[in-house]
């Protein structure tokens, strides 16, 4: 009997090669350490994917997890974790998403399904409560995600059953596929959808009818509600559920914060044509919700009329209306929309795939590229018709879509001619729609993600445009005003160092960053802590939580030491170090790194010259056996 | 001769937006107005549920008002910042994310 409420207590094992499925017995120990979720994957990782794995070898690890408050009361308990190695960046990697499907996973009674192996055919994963079963793909094979997850649910007779699924891209090893998760949301960064692929699982279908114990019901009850009531309350709220992500494009304009053209300039002169306003005018159905959301920043969209007529979708998202919009100086609202439903059916992440387009577009600008590179392709900035070709190019690896497909990092490597210099990546992943000369944070966090180039490890809002209330209330008055000061560097090491913790418990114990966490600012350790304490029975003092959050960033970065990671590759792009910024309120800026990564590894207990962790931090952390120093 | 008033060039966004059912407009304030100057022409202008929204219950800026003068971002609760002509004010509610 498994010790701790909020847990299924048990994981799936499935052995694609042999065909083999074993219900595992979940090891409390894990959970008191890792919570679950992104830690329990992390932990996992660490244990079975050595260096001598591949991202594309059977094998890696391909884990699907929810943490405990997963398909509980708390306001959006809905997010599940996939965790691999990344076959784009060839490190840890990890990919988040909301919907449904985690809750779903709970109700049927796992804490996680961890694949390994490769099929020798495709198969999916049935999943009905304990009944699970390989079923042949074979029909499946070729289909996009909505063609894959209308099928499996016909032949399921049950459209509650949920689904994750690759798509073309995903069959081809695209570096940067996704799984999409019913099935526009999407598990979209770090190419995890090749790993599927490799491993010919084209979908996990799931269907629970279970429900999710809790220790303290009555307390439980009460803490939820309040979060529900705060969440509600929050000023930052109305926004957030009126426009959701894409509210931002036309605040991040200004501040020099909106890529556009390959990060070339912070601010895009069509930016009206694009917001969120124009957005809603044209296209808005209603307003839809993740399970458990009070906020409902999810939308449904549909283009009743143009070239792109019947074209519906949700989940539109400031970082597509960017990566498909500004960055490749394409102010044709419509064709974002048709261009993020193509990458959602074909199951490519759409920060990287608009971002290796764009990388192209200002390679063709440079003389770079030419006609003989692209097959024929002319890849002038804000080409509609030749980016959607493109896109099927990728997916299908055909043509100089094939080079794009790798990624920009080794698409450049591919190039050459000096095509490095503008690739937008660091350690492989390509940068998503933040532009650290504008938020100075936002570039070490960058840096120090330990997936690669990514906003979301430690999602540092409290600078994005100044949040003075929630800086002082989180740590102290003394630390205004620079840290609530988007172009500052003092003091954002603290930020980043803090909300890569809280990140890492956030990820772990299932709720959304986007859901009070971090952008509305309202939810922080004392309340997750005490909505573990009161679903699992587990003591929770806000110290251990974060002793938790710390343990399992630091882990991530042990297992990026033993491949080779070092202080040589926290690097930004040259662009963001020298080339000043022409835009908005960052005219004239750039990310002054050094100072800052210096004072972020003081703060981590980690050595500055290789930028690991110590061994006195590791002994710390209870981390000594995934030490990276060589064996004295 | 120097005019005795100025033209500001006003954008609402978001919720903003809702609240003054305009995307933009130019208001005229007499010469040397503070921002607080105009913001409150503007929540005289559109109501109490702009106001709100521009102002806390104590008259200083309200936490979660972002504001850009001529595209650069107005430190939170700079009320005094005297205003030219031909300003542009851009007015967003603090939202974040990525």
């Amino acid at each position: 009997m498994f010790p701790y409420h909020g847990y299924a207590g048990k994981w799936l094992h499935v052995n694609l090669t042999t065909g083999q499925i074993e219900a595992r017995e979940l090891d409390p120990a894990l959970a008191e350490d890792y919570l679950g979720g992104n830690g329990l994957g992390t932990r996992w990782l660490w244990e079975q994917v050595g260096p001598a794995v591949g991202p594309l070898d059977p094998e890696n690890l391909l884990i699907l997890a929810a943490g405990p408050l997963v398909g509980t009361l708390v306001p959006n308990g809905c997010r599940m974790e996939a965790i691999a190695r990344s076959p784009l960046t060839g490190i840890y990697g990890d990919a988040n998403a909301g919907g449904f499907f985690g809750p779903e996973l709970k109700f049927a009674g796992w804490d996680a399904l961890v694949f390994t192996g490769q099929a020798p055919a495709p198969v999916y994963l049935a999943l009905a409560d304990d009944r699970a079963e390989l079923r042949d793909a074979g029909h499946l094979w070729g289909l996009t995600t909505a063609q894959t997850e209308a099928a499996i649910r016909q032949a399921h007779g049950d459209t509650r059953v949920k689904v994750a699924a690759i798509g073309p891209a995903g069959e081809n090893l695209v570096r940067f596929a996704s799984i999409q998760v019913t099935s526009q949301r999407s598990l979209g960064r770090c190419g995890l959808g090749a790993v599927m692929g490799s491993k010919r699982l084209k979908a996990v279908a799931v269907r629970g009818t279970g429900s999710v114990s809790i220790a303290h019901p009555a307390r439980f009850h009460d803490i939820a509600v309040e979060l529900h009531r705060r969440i509600r309350t929050n000023p930052v709220y109305p926004a957030v559920h009126a426009y959701g992500t894409p509210g931002i494009v036309a605040l991040m304009d200004p501040l020099g914060r909106f890529p556009t053209r390959n990060y070339q300039f912070g601010s895009f002169e069509d930016v009206d044509r694009i917001n969120a306003e124009a957005l809603q005018a044209r296209a808005l159905v209603r307003h839809l919700g993740c399970f458990g959301c009070p906020i409902c920043c999810d939308k449904l969209y549909r283009l009743a009329d143009g070239p792109y007529a019947d074209t519906a979708l949700r989940s539109v998202e400031y970082e597509t209306i960017n990566s498909l919009g500004a960055n490749i100086s394409n102010a044709d609202l419509d064709a974002i929309l048709a261009a993020n439903r193509l990458c959602d059916d074909l199951g490519m992440d759409t920060i990287s795939a608009g971002r290796a387009i764009g990388f192209a577009m200002e390679l063709w600008e440079n003389e770079i590229l030419n006609w003989e590179d692209t097959g024929g392709l002319i890849l002038r900035w804000g080409d509609v018709d030749v980016t959607l070709r493109l896109l099927g190019m990728i997916a299908r690896r055909e043509g100089f879509g094939g080079v794009l497909a790798e990624g920009v990092r080794r698409a450049a490597a591919a190039i050459g001619r000096g095509a490095e210099e503008y690739a937008m990546h660091v350690k492989g992943m390509e940068i998503a729609a933040q532009d650290g000369r504008a938020q100075k944070s936002m570039g070490l966090a960058h840096v120090t993600s330990t997936r690669g180039a990514d906003h979301l490890k430690a999602f540092p809002v409290i600078d994005e445009t100044g949040y003075p209330d929630e800086a002082r209330r989180r740590y102290g008055e003394e630390y205004l005003p620079e840290m609530a000061q988007p172009l500052a560097t003092k003091h954002k090491p603290l930020l980043v160092k803090d909300g890569e913790d809280l990140g890492a418990v956030v990820d772990s114990a299932g709720v959304c960053k986007s859901g009070g966490t971090f952008v509305l600012a309202e939810v922080y350790w004392p309340d997750i802590a005490a909505a573990l304490e009161a679903a699992t029975g587990m003591e929770m003092p806000v110290e251990r939580l974060k002793r938790i959050g710390e343990r399992i960033y630091n882990l991530q970065r042990c297992y990026n030491a033993r491949l080779g990671i070092t202080r040589a590759d926290d690097r930004l792009p040259r662009r963001f170090t020298h080339e000043p910024s022409p835009s908005g309120n960052a005219r004239g800026q750039v990310v002054d790194l050094e100072p800052m990564l210096e004072e972020y590894y003081r703060l981590r207990g980690w050595d500055p010259a290789t930028g690991w962790p110590t061994i006195e931090k590791l002994r710390e952390l209870g981390l000594e056996e995934a030490s990276p120093w060589p064996r004295t | 001769m120097a005019s005795d008033v100025i033209a500001i060039q006003v954008r609402y966004h978001n919720i903003l937006r809702r609240a003054t059912d305009v995307d933009q407009e130019t208001i005229t304030l007499a010469a040397g107005a503070s921002l607080r100057a105009a913001l409150e022409h503007l929540a005289d202008r559109h109501g109490p549920r702009l106001r709100e929204m521009l102002f806390a219950p104590d008259g200083s800026a309200a936490s979660h008002l972002v504001v850009f003068r001529n595209r650069q971002l107005v430190e939170h609760g700079q009320l005094h910042l005297p205003l030219a002509a031909g300003d542009e004010l851009l007015l967003f509610p603090a939202v974040s994310g990525g």
